[in-house]
């Protein structure tokens, strides 16, 4: 299904924090949520999930997202929040399953084909191997996986992820892209929040950066992340090179002349 | 273990109990004899220990050990922390200061139902309260500090109309809502209380899918389809209902809805759907015990139960904050 996002206003506690956001994202696409702490991110997933009072026009497809009630909402939407929170010491495979709540009658077993989907979704986060091992004692990388494959246990066509890679070893954020990737070649959306300009440039099919509530720049990785965009954003210079998978990026330093190349 | 495995079970101890508890008491009754005075046939004697003096009693236990079981269940669930219990957060303590209230204002002589409304209105006020505090910020501190607090002014404010009672006669029923006990009780009660307690337990059994979402905090929550604020309203007036209803019989007993989810916890996958049957039914179990207990410590003087369960159940509760500091439930 097709998001599209039109002139977005969120305000927090009378506080404006998205001053008119517009986007559009398509099946199969993968798309990075760039900018600095406090530029809106989050904000812009949150109103997306439904989560905090927003104006402006939010559909997917024909459906109007604001209107929608909160379990019709959840087979369309999946939002994995930034804070990673496990409340009991829940199997992982359990709490996977949490996953399957918006497709399951109260008090219903899980079906064979909530099984199936549960095991894919493990399997896509490289966590099947710990499916029955309390996910409060597993690490925290192991955790951001787990709560992640709940995610995905939850066959949205939308998903909403808040910075899945952080506190991630390297080979476990590849992995993270990777898996975002398969779930857009499934024909889903993606949208996903990065501080990681190297795996946004690589994964991203295109990039959206926000800057103090503002849409800065969106476009292909390549067109926008230059280093007068990076510099605009985030205030930084960065080094780039390039081999055949994109860019690689890496900040230098501050633009007002601290260090850098 | 298997959920049905373990509610069979706990089903079963918590039947046992109930008969067990129909056999104590200060009356010397053998067996044939209670069992002829409850269903018919019995002396006159017995047929009046066990239809108005025992049975109610049993019933009442039964009934409010479910509810502080299945409440202290549906409390940890939906504040995701497991030291929320009725007793110890504060609405106990709170609905027996308005049942205590309404008493000595007199109310109590207007209406069968002014001190069961009364009490019911404490427990309301008290869970609002306890919302309005923890459930946003998920803190433990927060939660028990809050529960404290109310716990101490509703404990100040009984004192203070104790102290300002005109006479013995109403101190001592004043101190019985402060020590809880299920004695004297008549049929009057379990008519009054049951259906409200039922009632209570039918909307904290509509919770369960919300309190399992709840499990990965309130935003992952709400991207389940959970909707938080009939989900609140769920919980506020189903504690509110049951918490109250056998506070304003049986006064505040405490730390039942503590221990017995933790103690069966274990036995679940812990999710907090699961737990609420068993924890309900191991409820009425250890309420059913305390009270035979009670009986059996100090036949002459009888132990008040609220006094007994607190007993075993502070240390309890202290153990837990000390293991709390270091290990997730």
């Amino acid at each position: 299904m097709r998001l599209d996002v039109q002139d977005l206003r969120v305000s927090l506690s009378g506080r404006p924090i998205l001053h008119g956001i517009s986007l559009a994202l398509n099946p199969g696409e993968v798309v990075g949520l760039l900018g600095p702490n406090g530029a809106g991110k989050s904000t812009l997933m949150r109103a997306l999930a439904g989560q905090v009072a927003a104006t402006g026009t939010m559909r997917l497809d024909d459906t109007d997202i604001a209107a929608l009630s909160p379990a019709a909402r959840a087979r369309l939407i999946a939002y994995l929040p930034q804070t990673r929170i496990i409340g009991w010491r829940l199997s992982v495979r359990d709490l996977v399953g949490l996953g399957r709540l918006p497709w399951r009658g109260y008090g219903l077993r899980p079906s064979a084909e909530d099984e199936e989907i549960i095991a894919s979704a493990l399997a896509l986060m490289d966590v099947a191997y710990l499916a029955d091992r309390p996910a409060t004692e597993l690490s925290g990388g192991e955790q951001a996986r787990v709560l992640a494959a709940r995610a995905v246990a939850q066959a949205t066509p939308l998903l909403l992820a808040d910075e899945p890679a952080s506190g991630l070893d390297p080979a476990h954020q590849i992995m993270m892209m990777r898996a975002l990737r398969r779930l857009a070649a499934e024909g889903r959306s993606v949208l996903v929040s990065l501080h990681d300009l190297t795996l946004a440039a690589r994964w991203c099919d295109r990039v959206v950066m926000l800057k103090q509530g503002l849409l800065a720049a969106e476009g292909l990785p390549e067109a926008v992340m230059t280093p007068q965009g990076l510099a605009e954003v985030y205030g930084i210079a960065a080094h780039f090179t390039r081999d055949e998978g994109g860019l690689i990026l890496a900040p230098t330093g501050l633009t007002d002349g601290e260090a850098g190349s | 273990m298997k959920p049905l495995v373990l509610n069979t079970l706990l089903a079963l101890l918590a039947l046992a109990l109930f008969l067990a508890s129909l056999g104590v008491g200060p009356a010397e009754l053998g067996l044939s004899e209670s069992l002829a005075g409850l269903f018919a046939g019995g002396s006159e004697a017995a047929e009046i220990i066990m239809r108005e003096i025992r049975l109610p009693r049993a019933l009442l236990g039964l009934a409010i050990g479910f509810t502080l079981g299945i409440s202290g269940a549906v409390l940890q669930g939906f504040l995701r922390n497991p030291l929320a219990e009725p007793g110890i957060v504060g609405v106990s303590a709170m609905a027996a200061f308005c049942a205590v209230a309404v008493f000595y204002s007199g109310l109590a002589g207007s209406s069968l139902y002014a001190l069961p409304a009364g009490a019911l209105v404490g427990a309301l006020a008290a869970v609002l309260i306890l919302m309005a505090l923890a459930a946003r910020s998920g803190s433990t501190l927060t939660l028990i500090l809050a529960g404290v607090a109310l716990s101490s002014l509703s404990g100040a404010l009984t004192s203070l109309v104790l102290n300002l009672s005109p006479n013995p006669f109403a101190s001592y029923e004043i101190i019985f809502w402060l020590l809880g006990s299920l004695k004297d009780r008549s049929m009057e009660h379990v008519v009054l209380a049951l259906p409200l307690m039922a009632a209570g337990w039918l909307l904290i059994a509509l919770s369960g899918r919300a309190i399992d979402a709840l499990s990965l905090g309130e935003e992952a929550a709400q991207s389940l389809g959970i909707h938080m604020a009939r989900t609140r309203l769920l919980i506020i007036a189903g504690v509110a209902l049951c918490v109250g209803a056998a506070t304003a019989v049986a006064g505040t007993i405490g730390f039942v809805g503590l221990v017995v989810p933790h103690l069966i916890r274990p036995l679940t996958n812990r999710m907090p759907s699961v737990l609420l049957l068993p924890a309900g039914l191991g409820g009425a179990g250890l309420l059913l015990a305390a009270d035979i207990a009670a009986r059996l410590v100090l036949p002459a003087g009888e132990l008040n139960v609220g006094v007994l369960t607190a007993l075993i159940g502070a240390p309890f509760f202290l153990w837990l904050v000390v293991r709390s500091r270091r290990e997730a439930f």
